[in-house]
């Protein structure tokens, strides 16, 4: 049976005392220093500082329950409004972009019950392989088979947004809306 | 005279995370449980969970196999297709009881393990809110337990502990100042135009600003203040935040994520509320008292 530590003579109370704390203390160190160390690695490479960036290193465990993370994403954001477009072209001819039914039928109520949505879309800006994952999704939630596809075309429509000098000059802020291919295969 | 200084020393860092506790709990149990709890609701109701995680959602289960982290196994380890809506009424009912504040610390670990589970099963879902509600839940999870107001110590009546440990409030509050700060170095050694603060100019056009038609909110001076001004909240909270400045430096900073909601769309409305409720680990409990009740030592009830 274990002796409640008030009955413990001082010594040994004060020494279990000093292993607790010097644990806590170990397992601070080891939940924050990682992302500390990371997040120097990462601004170092932005600034383009080799020997610090190679601090920015995977750490798996960290990563896995979300205690690792890079802030220096809060600094970035896409520099145009864009929207992505998932086309098909079917082997009878027939062709168009495939709709999100999901976000259709919340109607008026999508910037609410898809509020996160336009952060999903930015995600899926930097993933080419979910990108094709997605569309896939869309051709099976549209009821299409997909041996009946012969083309898939993965495209944002987007507009640039003018400096306040061109703006002026333009007369409008946002530049002609301008298609650019992501992915055809 | 080295030894004076590494005694002192040491007793600062023990008084520092092991030094009584007053950090306001509550404030961040609630909050963190709706952050987590309003944008699940939201999405079982939408059927976005089950285009985000479903096993023939947007990452089908066979695909996810390959490429998810560890603890979204949870979500694939049946292949029936109803199981993640029990993962989803358990991740629900884990949080409301961490709200509640029924067994707060087992309740926040759970809520943990169920809501970085459901984060990792699809990373297209990850965002801002995701990595502050990680580190505040998993703070939840060691916390001083039971809390003020929690239903463990209002109906249960279970006393409030006599000594709590700053360490939990200490692992919050340095993740928070390490957000702000890197968060800062980032947008000053990456693309932002920070001197002249054009880089408002181009936000308060994007599609995630409410009012782009409102001119004067890009206006030069306009400009200029916001992102200079954001710039050195963010940039010196991690420093100023230990001193006396500590109370209107973090109200400034709510008004800040307060006034982010208002001008931006709803994409930013639970990161806002995450970041506020993560502040909230810098309040104490002797903060917005009348001086004369702040000075009185506290008399917890089963302290005698």
């Amino acid at each position: 049976m274990e002796m409640p530590s008030a009955n413990l003579p001082p010594s040994s109370t004060s020494w279990r005392e000093k292993a607790r704390k010097t644990g806590i203390l170990l397992l601070l160190l080891g939940l924050l220093l990682p992302p500390f160390l990371v997040n120097i690695g990462s601004n170092a490479e932005q600034a383009g500082w080799p020997r610090l960036a190679k601090l920015n290193q995977p750490l798996p465990f960290l990563q896995a329950l979300l205690l690792c993370q890079q802030w220096t994403l809060f600094s970035q954001m896409s520099p145009f409004n864009f929207t992505m477009h998932f086309h098909v072209a079917l082997t009878d001819g027939q062709a168009g972009d495939l709709r999100d039914w999901d976000k259709e039928r919340a109607g008026k109520w999508e910037s609410v019950l898809f509020h996160n949505e336009p952060k999903t879309e930015l995600n899926l800006y930097s993933d080419p392989g979910a990108q094709r994952l997605y569309l896939e999704y869309l051709v099976r939630r549209s009821g299409l088979n997909p041996s009946d596809i012969a083309r898939r075309t993965i495209y944002l429509s987007y507009r640039n947004i003018f400096s306040r000098e061109k703006a002026a000059k333009e007369g409008t802020y946002y530049g002609p809306e301008t298609y650019f291919v992501l992915d055809s295969y | 005279m080295s030894w004076t200084v590494i005694s002192v020393a040491r007793r600062k860092l023990n008084e520092f995370f092991f030094g009584p506790d007053k950090t306001r709990w509550d404030l961040v149990r609630i909050g963190t449980a709706l952050s987590v709890l309003g944008p699940l609701i939201l999405l079982g109701i939408s059927g976005n969970y089950e285009r985000l995680y479903g096993h023939y959602g947007m990452l089908p289960r066979t695909e996810a196999l390959d490429r998810v982290y560890w603890p979204a196994f949870l979500f694939l380890m049946k292949s029936d297709p109803a199981w993640i809506w029990r993962i989803y009424w358990a991740t629900a009912a884990a949080a409301l009881c961490l709200g509640l504040g029924l067994c707060t610390r087992i309740a926040a670990a759970l809520t943990f393990f169920l809501y970085v589970a459901t984060v990792q099963r699809n990373l297209l879902s990850f965002n801002g809110e995701c990595g502050i509600l990680g580190f505040t839940l998993l703070s939840l999870a060691f916390a001083p337990s039971p809390q003020r107001l929690s239903l463990d110590h209002l109906i249960f009546k279970k006393p409030l502990p006599t000594v709590a440990e700053s360490w939990p409030a200490r692992f919050l509050q340095i993740n928070i100042c390490m957000m702000y700060f890197f968060t800062t170095v980032g947008k000053l050694v990456g693309q932002w135009d920070v001197g002249t603060g054009e880089i408002w100019y181009q936000i308060s056009l994007c599609d995630w600003f409410r009012f782009p038609n409102v001119e004067w909110l890009r206006a030069r001076w306009i400009c200029w203040l916001a992102v200079h001004s954001s710039l050195l909240l963010e940039g010196s909270f991690a420093f100023l935040v230990w001193t006396r400045l500590r109370l209107p430096l973090v109200m400034l900073m709510m008004t800040l994520h307060v006034l982010i909601t208002i001008l931006f769309g709803n994409a930013l409305f639970f990161f806002n509320l995450a970041a506020i409720v993560a502040l909230c680990g810098f309040l104490r409990t002797t903060d917005f008292r009348r001086p004369r009740e702040a000075a009185e030592p506290e008399i917890l009830p089963d302290a005698g």
